[in-house]
């Protein structure tokens, strides 16, 4: 009966262990394939990878301009001359589909993720 | 036995019950996929009654009729990898009697699970699938464990009425 029970106990906790473990690796890593996309006016500045930190400063015509900061996979607008200065208020974006917009400068930056774009499809 | 056909005819009819019933509760969990799976009394009485033969082929039948019934021809190719992996699992799991019941049960609901995310892997190829994994793995396991209480509370009336009418 003890033994039973142990057996039990066991192989529960084996499935536990497997779930939670999934659960870490999913949710401690972010998507390694994620790029940040640049576009002022609807047209493209640049794509560039989550991993390598960079600074991209986006100029306009009449001189306004967006300093678009890539560190630790995040990705942040740290300057701008922007009147409402809306874009640097806002926190930093690191998922897919996520994105920050400033609306005087007519600039998207928007994480493109690949594997979100593959999750549309009918399962039932 | 002598009325073996008869026996798995009832538990076809029982399982399929159990899924109407299934399909008439309100009872909505808000994730895709995840139900309690009555049905499954039925396999995993039919697991301990008879041999893995019968309850391989009243899964098959149940899986097939169910989607044909309550849902379409998708649900039916999911149901069938989950019901056979589960019914394997478990059928294997009986055979090797370390277990008690709640926990064969769970297993079968935890494989049915993963028999069905299998198939949903192979359908859209992304490993985006991955972040149901974790979700369905607890939710196979609790519901199993729960039907697999009805069962071992169930079995030993369902074995004295079938001995006491093989007697007669």
């Amino acid at each position: 009966m003890i033994k039973k029970v142990k057996a039990d106990v066991i192989i529960i906790s084996c499935v536990l262990m497997v779930a939670a473990l999934l659960f870490g690796v999913i949710y401690m890593n972010d998507d390694p394939t994620a790029e940040v996309s640049i576009v002022r006016d609807g047209e493209r500045i640049g794509q560039y990878s989550l991993l390598e930190d960079e600074t991209v400063t986006v100029t306009d015509d009449v001189g306004g301009y967006n300093l678009v900061l890539i560190s630790n996979g995040e990705v942040r607008v740290c300057d701008a001359d922007c009147p409402d200065k809306l874009c640097v208020k806002q926190k930093s974006i690191s998922k897919g589909g996520e994105s920050i917009i400033c609306l005087p400068h007519k600039l998207v930056v928007q994480i493109i993720s690949k594997e979100e774009s593959d999750l549309d499809a009918v399962t039932n | 036995m002598k009325n073996k056909a008869a026996y798995l005819g009832l538990l076809l009819a029982f399982a399929l019950i159990l899924s109407y019933i299934e399909v008439l509760l309100p009872l909505q969990t808000g994730i895709p996929g995840v139900k309690l799976g009555l049905a499954n009394l039925a396999v995993l009485l039919c697991l301990y009654l008879f041999t893995v033969k019968e309850a391989m082929l009243l899964s098959v039948v149940k899986a097939v009729l169910t989607g044909l019934l309550f849902g379409n021809l998708y649900m039916i190719i999911y149901s069938l990898a989950g019901a056979v992996l589960s019914c394997l699992v478990m059928a294997v799991m009986i055979r090797l009697g370390k277990w008690h019941v709640p926990v064969v049960s769970a297993m079968g609901g935890v494989m049915h699970n993963v028999g069905q995310l299998i198939i949903a892997y192979m359908t859209i190829q992304t490993y985006g699938i991955l972040y149901y994994v974790p979700i369905l793995l607890i939710a196979g396991l609790i519901t199993g464990l729960l039907i697999g209480m009805i069962v071992s509370l169930a079995l030993p009336y369902v074995k004295k009425v079938i001995e006491r009418s093989e007697r007669v």
